[in-house]
């Protein structure tokens, strides 16, 4: 009787984890879907008409987004000039996706239209 | 090919490895023909700096043959030779265009990780972790090289290997912590520390005007080769440092000192003890004990000059001391590829001859054994001289490389 006890004690606490961590799952997620929209800035050294024409094509966006997936999640991607030519300023507004990897994406398309490639430290195996 | 590779704390292995292949229109591939181990990888090797994983290939101090280029890289071709700095630079971004190329915005693929740790991100380096960028070094027969167009420096034949080598890192670091210094006539610059970069630190101090150059270490090899370069020892075990400098100075303290130890430093001093066990259980990633006495000791006004590597974060900094002396603290990873060209040329006015540096000479096979030596000081070990194009460890490769020496010279 007691052993019995334990056992159903035993799935009661496994079940109610394994919920905990669903619900905690679910909840992370819908937060994330939810989350207030993050804005992220970037100067990059080249003139402003240079960095509207490399936004306004797809292509390039894609390289810097490096998935499709993620242009639903651009709110809005505003360009302003630098103070005394020190090129262009962009602020990216992004919903869903975190501060990093926002930067992530500015840090792409920066590096793409100031030294014309993306860095790769791919190693040897 | 063969390269020496990383695989834990203290354990390092020459390994074949793939070979490196064109990933970007600006790299190039050098054939290394002479490589060297910093003290800075020794960070590495004692398990210091994170993001190490097994299989990273070690080196940043190498030079070779140029053997491919990529599509955009139009002012090198294969055949050339060169030098390659430490740092990687696109040469476009805002800090490159300043000639602050160690703090390139486009060359760290893992821009984020030092981003979370330091705020900004620095340039990727070779073979240094993933926190600058995962990029396989130079202790190998062949090394990918991005941005080449920017990022390798031809050599005259009339200087051979063994002086050009260091224009990759020591020299330049030395030279550029004794110009943060802005030494003027009659000044004295006291480097703590004498191992390679404490050495070209010294004889670039005297370059640059120093009066006097007072060298502090405790091991007699290096006090003895800094007093080649003109330099005062100081052996920290057998003298209270603080006086000694005192005494040497007439009371005023240095003008100027040079860190060039770095987050390894050793002391019995209660700090020193603290950072050390400290250190051990993760709570402090810098041992800082010779950064505090540089600026306890330094004279009102003066400058402190930070070459050594610190990784995190340190505790205990003497701020009042800073401030209420006002000194200046300039740091910083080196930006090699600004010194390179002028530097080449005072080797070739025979203004130097940095090979003075070379203690060990050996081929990629004697690279473990020469961690080794560095990490316990011993065998009188400053710096190593690789060639990885020869077999290691017989009378062979002390014939092949008399050979290669005397067409060199």
């Amino acid at each position: 009787m007691e052993e019995r006890n334990t056992n159903a004690a035993l799935v009661l606490f496994a079940a109610g984890a394994a919920a905990g961590v669903t619900l905690t799952y679910a909840a992370r997620r819908a937060r994330s879907r939810l989350r207030k929209p993050l804005t992220q800035s970037m100067t990059v050294r080249a003139p402003r008409e240079r960095v509207e024409r490399f936004v306004e094509t797809r292509e390039s966006m894609l390289q810097a987004l490096e998935s499709k997936r993620l242009f639903d999640n651009v709110e809005r991607l505003e360009l302003r000039d630098a103070p005394e030519g020190r090129g262009t300023e962009m602020h990216l507004t992004m919903r869903g996706v975190g501060k990093y990897a926002m930067k992530d994406v500015l840090r792409r398309a920066k590096s793409i239209l100031e030294s014309g490639e993306t860095p790769s430290g791919r190693r040897y195996e | 090919m063969k390269a020496v590779v990383w695989h834990g704390v203290r354990d390092v292995r020459v390994e074949r490895v793939q070979d490196p292949e064109i990933v970007n229109p600006r790299d190039a591939i050098v054939r290394v023909t002479a490589t060297a181990i910093c003290g800075s990888d020794l960070h590495l090797y004692n398990g210091m700096m994170p993001t190490m994983k097994p299989g990273d290939v070690l080196g940043h101090e190498f030079m070779g043959i140029v053997e491919a280029v990529g599509p955009s890289v139009m002012n090198a071709k294969p055949g050339d030779r060169v030098v390659v700095p430490f740092n990687i630079a696109c040469g476009n971004c805002e800090p490159c265009a300043r000639g602050l190329w160690s703090l390139c915005d486009n060359s760290n693929p893992n821009a984020s990780l030092p981003e979370r740790m330091y705020g900004f991100s620095c340039a990727g380096l070779f073979g240094y972790s993933h926190l600058f960028g995962g990029y396989s070094g130079g202790q190998a027969e062949l090394v990918r090289v991005p941005f080449a167009d920017v990022g390798m420096f031809e050599i005259p034949e009339s200087v051979p290997d063994e002086r050009a080598l260091f224009l990759t890192d020591v020299f330049p670091t030395g030279y550029m912590a004794a110009e943060n210094c802005d030494i003027k006539a009659g000044d004295v610059v006291a480097v703590w520390g004498c191992g390679p970069i404490g050495q070209f630190a010294i004889r670039s101090a005297y370059m640059l005007g120093a009066d006097r150059v007072i060298a502090i270490d405790r091991i007699p090899d290096r006090l003895e080769m800094a007093q080649d370069g003109g330099a005062i020892p100081l052996d920290f075990d057998a003298c209270n440092v603080l006086e000694a400098l005192h005494e040497l100075t007439g009371g005023r303290g240095p003008d100027a000192s040079i860190d060039c130890v770095g987050m390894e430093a050793h002391g019995v001093t209660p700090d020193a003890l603290i950072d050390k066990a400290k250190q051990a259980v993760r709570l402090e990633l810098d041992r800082a004990h010779v950064l505090r006495l540089a600026i306890q000791s330094t004279g009102k006004g003066g400058t402190v000059s930070v070459p050594g590597v610190y990784g995190g974060f340190i505790d205990k900094m003497p701020m009042g001391s800073i401030f209420e002396k006002g000194l200046q603290l300039r740091t910083g990873q080196t930006h090699t590829h600004r010194y390179v060209r002028p530097l080449l040329d005072r080797i070739r006015r025979g203004e130097i001859d940095p090979s003075f540096i070379i203690t060990h000479r050996g081929a990629l096979a004697d690279a473990p054994s020469f961690y080794s030596l560095m990490a316990k000081h011993q065998d009188g070990f400053v710096k190593s001289f690789i060639r990885p194009g020869l077999q290691g460890g017989d009378r062979e490769f002390g014939l092949q490389y008399e050979e290669l020496t005397a067409v060199e010279s």
